[in-house]
């Protein structure tokens, strides 16, 4: 297990006090280590409409039939309600600034917005919860963890999601085929066929690895210059921990041999040519070729923490035209803009926004229940790949139109090893969601936490457990 | 609460006086400040009466204090120069791709490390760069491929035979190669020599070449420039760069590319510390070929055209913005940017107002004009319809959405990039429901903004965001020109709330950018917007002094060389604070 070093704590003065309790838990690292949990994130901007969100009936188990999701944009997930936690009233603790903002860079670090220049980093004050995992049980597995996202064309901060220990943004893999390569292939070899032999991998890593080797100690070099002072310095120590983690990443002792699994095949079926275009319309392809690289990574026990961000907030993104809404007439039309400008349909001149946003929003929640079906398609253990991981659909906004922060549409699947019960329709009023950052935190072993974020998820505590 | 860090110097904004003392006092809460976003929970301009940053209040360093009561506009008014502290700069894609370039003597293929999408900012702030595992992977990777795919190439720089290379050879190839990659007159080669030997032990000569020319670009040497100073002229905690700090950082600035061999003989005998030699170099530096590539990244960063290339916009609405017509566009306004910096007088005023356009057939269409045949024609766009660059298509599209005008995104824009005036955002703003449900579905964006614009909380700061925004709207979301909206007409009428003319009313945006194309505010802004991109920060209070003197030529002669060729000759250029 990695834990944060002394100097760590020097180098991101507060930010480093605050996580410094979360991290120092021994005892619930042990438990880690002896499950294979899996946490995901799967975040999309812009909220949901309120009205046709909510499951009818009442809150409750889902097994004693207090509630169904007919007819709402959550019914994609019917045929998964067992595993799936439907929370109400939920609060996105995200302080002010921007709301897409710092709706991005509080829902994973439970921290609000530090800064609104995007030259002016870092944007947090603190890890997010992917990146702290990945530095308690990512060295468990080859890859500490997986950041994908899709088509986020603009840059600016409610782009990113995940911040390392210095608050500092960490980017996305956007491209599903270096996904492939980087992530899957480099420890697999034998997923493509095995057509590469062990002798010329284990040539090609030590090329790799020697190269890395100088870049490092030139890095370190770099640091000691006259006149280098501790700020600049860590914008070497981001360098010298990139290159740690290529050079983990071709540490020979990460190559597995798997015999040729049912996914796999499905996957090399989804890379074979043609490529994907990297278009706003092959974004649906985009998209799922991403959640099979991730459930297979998963499967292969590649990586155990993954974040997946299909648009960021506050500005267009991909124009949904994949997707038909009919009309008054019983006319089937495609939809002719990004989610987020729907979602501000009448200040942008987008009529009849509401029926556009119902397609929309079921089929962002379709997304996820692919993602969950996959997850319970797979035996892990003795059970499913689903009964292992804890899984979340994220936002950054109650509603998109209106920017609030109450009602936010988070939902969680996955029983995390067994520890979280499904299939409940809860009422979380006055709960934000640094208390989920805190569950989830509990759930993948690391019960002995009190708090996360700046406000405090200690005003109720982990409220899933 | 959120805590600022005490040093709050990236953060000034510019601060502006808009309209009478009391709106003045409720939108500095907007336009001014990051630094007490604890608080800012309420939108913009919504601090209600008694409890917004009242008269008295004594603001942060830069802040409205330094506005006279009068109201007469007077920038610039910090007296004491600060330094900017020593660093190191890490260099943008593109530049590293240059650098890669030169150094190879030919193209290579670095297009997973480009930016993609949308930037607002300046993508060269030393701050705001960042080397992290995912850009680092994909340079380890693309870095690993250039090796092979250039191998002819780089052996052809050997003055052995590969299969031949000894340490001499090596060593050879290090001090001419190598400090041409890291842009400096030599380096420590032992590290390099070592790998070779290293790698050899396992791999045959050509693959041991490949690995040492790959450890090179990925060096933090040729990735960062550093700009630490020479400790030797360091006078009360001030140090100057050295010659090759400042070539490098000329280089950079004035050709967004590496210094040439007679830039780096100059740096190497130490001449650029004096002034006179400088100027020199800055003055064949523009003359040269490419000279103005600096200053032209710098305005289409500025516009928001850097990445025009990965643009989209609706392909059901828009059929005929693909491809090619990207690259007609973007043809016309490059062009037209470096016909406009090679003129004599570097006209900025020109670059806005100018209709001397050079289009083809593909742009000409978006104009609705008929030109025949390939080659682009000299034209002279009518002038009830354009002016200048910001009504060319590429800026049009660049500052729209795929589908629509992105009316609000345009008035944020406008008034940033023109009048760096930053609106803060609409923090835990809820739109009325009423807003949304009272207007019939083909009201005109007009009369959309308008009912946001009356309601109390809104009122402050949309009154700023329309004007610009609602002129823009006789151009749709790629450029073309039109007069209807919904079947109705359009209403570009506004006027513009300037310090030095307050409320200054303009029928259309030829008239508009007419008008700001004569204000001094937005000069000032230019040298703004200019000094960040040279000196890669947002300016601080100590600047003003340098910004002051840049803006005291500027001012009157619109020359943008000039302007540029001042502000790398200043002492925030040049000098950095030790810490």
């Amino acid at each position: 297990m990695k834990t944060l070093r002394r100097r760590d704590l020097l180098r991101f003065g507060s930010a480093g006090l605050l996580a410094w309790p979360l991290l120092s838990s021994t005892r619930s690292s042990a438990q880690a280590a002896s499950a294979k949990k899996r946490f995901v994130t799967m975040f999309s901007s812009s909220g949901a409409r309120q009205d046709i969100f909510w499951p009818n009936g009442s809150t409750g188990d889902f097994a004693s039939g207090k509630y169904s999701v007919d007819g709402t944009s959550l019914e994609p997930l019917k045929p998964y309600l067992a595993d799936v936690i439907i929370p109400k009233g939920m609060r996105i603790d995200r302080g002010g600034g921007d709301s897409h903002d710092a709706g991005s860079v509080s829902i994973l670090t439970g921290f609000p917005l530090k800064t609104q220049d995007i030259n002016q980093k870092p944007f947090a004050s603190g890890p997010s919860l992917d990146q702290l995992l990945a530095s308690k049980i990512g060295g468990q597995t080859p890859e500490p963890y997986l950041l994908q996202g899709v088509r986020l064309q603009v840059n600016r901060i409610s782009k990113f999601i995940s911040y390392d220990a210095g608050g500092y943004p960490v980017d996305y893999i956007q491209d599903p085929y270096t996904v492939y390569q980087r992530i899957i292939q480099n420890h697999v070899p034998n997923c493509a066929g095995g057509s590469t032999t062990n002798a010329s991998i284990d040539l090609m890593r030590f090329k790799r690895r020697s190269i890395l080797d100088l870049a490092l100690a030139e890095t370190g070099a770099m640091k000691n210059a006259v006149g280098m002072d501790a700020f600049e310095q860590q914008k070497l120590e981001r360098m010298s921990d990139a290159i740690r983690s290529i050079e983990k990443r071709l540490d020979g002792s990460t190559v597995m041999q798997v015999s040729s699994t049912a996914h796999c095949d499905a996957v090399q079926s989804e890379l074979a040519p043609p490529q994907i275009a990297d278009t706003d319309d092959d974004f649906p392809k985009l998209l799922k070729l991403h959640l099979d690289l991730m459930v297979l990574a998963f499967e292969l026990d590649i990586t155990r923490i993954a974040t997946i961000s299909l648009s960021l907030g506050g500005t267009g993104g991909a124009p949904m035209h994949w997707l038909s809404w009919t009309d008054a007439n019983g006319n089937s039309q495609p939809i002719e803009a990004s989610h987020h400008n729907v979602s501000h349909g009448p200040e942008r001149g987008i009529a009849d926004y509401m029926p556009k946003l119902r397609v929309i929003d079921r089929w962002n929640f379709g997304q996820f229940a692919y993602l969950v079906g996959q997850l319970k398609s797979i035996s892990d253990g003795a059970g499913t790949l689903l009964d292992n991981t804890v899984a979340w659909y994220a936002t950054d906004v109650g509603r998109g139109d209106v920017h609030d922060d109450n009602n936010v549409p988070l939902i969680v699947a996955g029983r995390g090893g067994g520890a979280l019960k499904t299939g409940r329709y809860l009422d979380l009023s006055g709960a934000n969601h640094t208390c989920f950052l805190l569950s989830f935190l509990h759930l993948m072993g690391f019960p002995d936490v009190a708090s996360f974020g700046a406000s405090g998820s200690s005003a109720r505590g982990p409220v899933l457990l | 609460m959120l805590e600022r860090a005490p040093d709050c110097r990236l953060h000034v904004m510019n601060p502006r006086r808009i309209g009478k003392r009391r709106s003045w006092a409720l939108c500095w809460v907007a336009v001014a400040t990051l630094g007490s976003m604890g608080g800012c929970t309420g939108d913009i301009g919504d601090s209600p009466e008694g409890t917004g940053e009242d008269d008295g209040t004594t603001p942060v360093a830069g802040g409205p204090a330094q506005i006279p009561d009068d109201g007469t506009y007077q920038p610039f008014l910090g007296r004491d120069t600060s330094y900017a502290k020593s660093r190191i700069w890490q260099l943008t894609p593109t530049q590293y791709q240059a650098v890669v370039e030169r150094a190879l003597g030919t193209a290579v293929d670095l297009s997973t490390i480009q930016a993609a999408g949308r930037q607002d900012d300046f993508m060269n702030q030393a701050d705001g760069l960042q080397v992290d595992s995912t850009s680092y992977a994909n340079l380890e990777e693309a870095v690993q491929q250039i090796v092979v795919a250039h191998s002819k190439e780089l052996e052809a720089k050997l003055m052995c035979s590969v299969a031949a290379l000894d340490p001499a050879c090596l060593k050879t190839f290090l001090a001419t190669f190598g400090s041409k990659l890291l842009r400096v007159p030599s380096f420590a080669t032992d590290r390099y020599l070592r790998l070779y030997d290293t790698l050899r032990t396992k791999l045959p000569p050509r693959d041991a070449f490949q690995g040492v020319v790959a450890a090179l670009l990925l060096s933090p040497k040729a990735l960062f420039r550093t700009e630490l100073g020479d400790p030797l002229g360091a006078r009360k905690g001030v140090v100057p760069l050295t010659s090759v700090e400042l070539a490098e950082s000329l280089a950079l600035s004035l050709w967004n590319a590496p210094p040439d061999d007679e830039l780096m003989a100059a740096a190497t005998s130490d001449h650029l510390t004096d002034p006179t030699a400088l100027e020199q170099q800055v003055v064949r530096m523009i003359a040269a070929a490419g000279g103005h590539a600096g200053m032209a990244e710098l305005i289409s960063e500025w516009l928001g055209t850097a990445t025009f290339s990965s643009l989209e916009k609706n392909p059901t609405v828009f059929p005929e913005f693909d491809d090619a017509m990207k690259t007609s566009m973007w043809a016309e306004t490059r062009g037209f940017i470096d016909r406009t910096l090679a003129r004599p007088d570097a006209s900025f005023t020109s670059l806005l107002t100018s209709n001397a356009a050079q289009i083809d057939a593909k742009v000409a269409s978006v104009y609705g004009l008929h030109l025949a045949g390939t080659a682009a024609s000299q034209v002279t766009l009518p002038d009830a319809e354009r002016r200048g660059i910001l009504t060319q298509p590429a800026v049009i599209a660049s500052m729209s959405e795929p589908t629509f005008t992105g009316v609000i995104y345009r008035g944020k824009f406008l008034l940033r990039k023109l009048l760096c005036t930053e609106l803060s955002p609409p923090a835990g703003l809820v739109v009325p429901q009423e807003v949304k449900t009272a207007l019939a579905a083909d009201a005109t964006t007009r009369v959309r903004l308008l009912s946001i614009q009356q309601r109390d909380g809104c009122k402050t700061c949309h009154t700023l965001l329309h004007p610009m925004a609602l002129a823009m709207e006789n151009y749709d979301a790629v450029g073309h020109f039109r007069t209807t909206e919904n079947g109705k007409p359009i209403d570009p009428s506004g006027a513009l709330f300037f310090t030095e003319l307050t409320q200054q009313p303009f029928a259309n945006a030829t008239q508009m950018i007419d008008m700001l194309a004569g204000s001094e505010e937005v000069y000032q802004c230019f040298v703004r917007q200019s000094f960040r991109y040279l000196v890669g920060r947002r300016e601080q209070t100590g600047d003003d002094p340098t910004l002051r003197a840049a803006f005291g030529d500027f001012r009157t002669s619109h020359d943008m060389t000039s302007l540029v060729a001042h502000i790398v000759q200043s002492d925030a250029f040049r000098t950095r604070e030790r810490m």
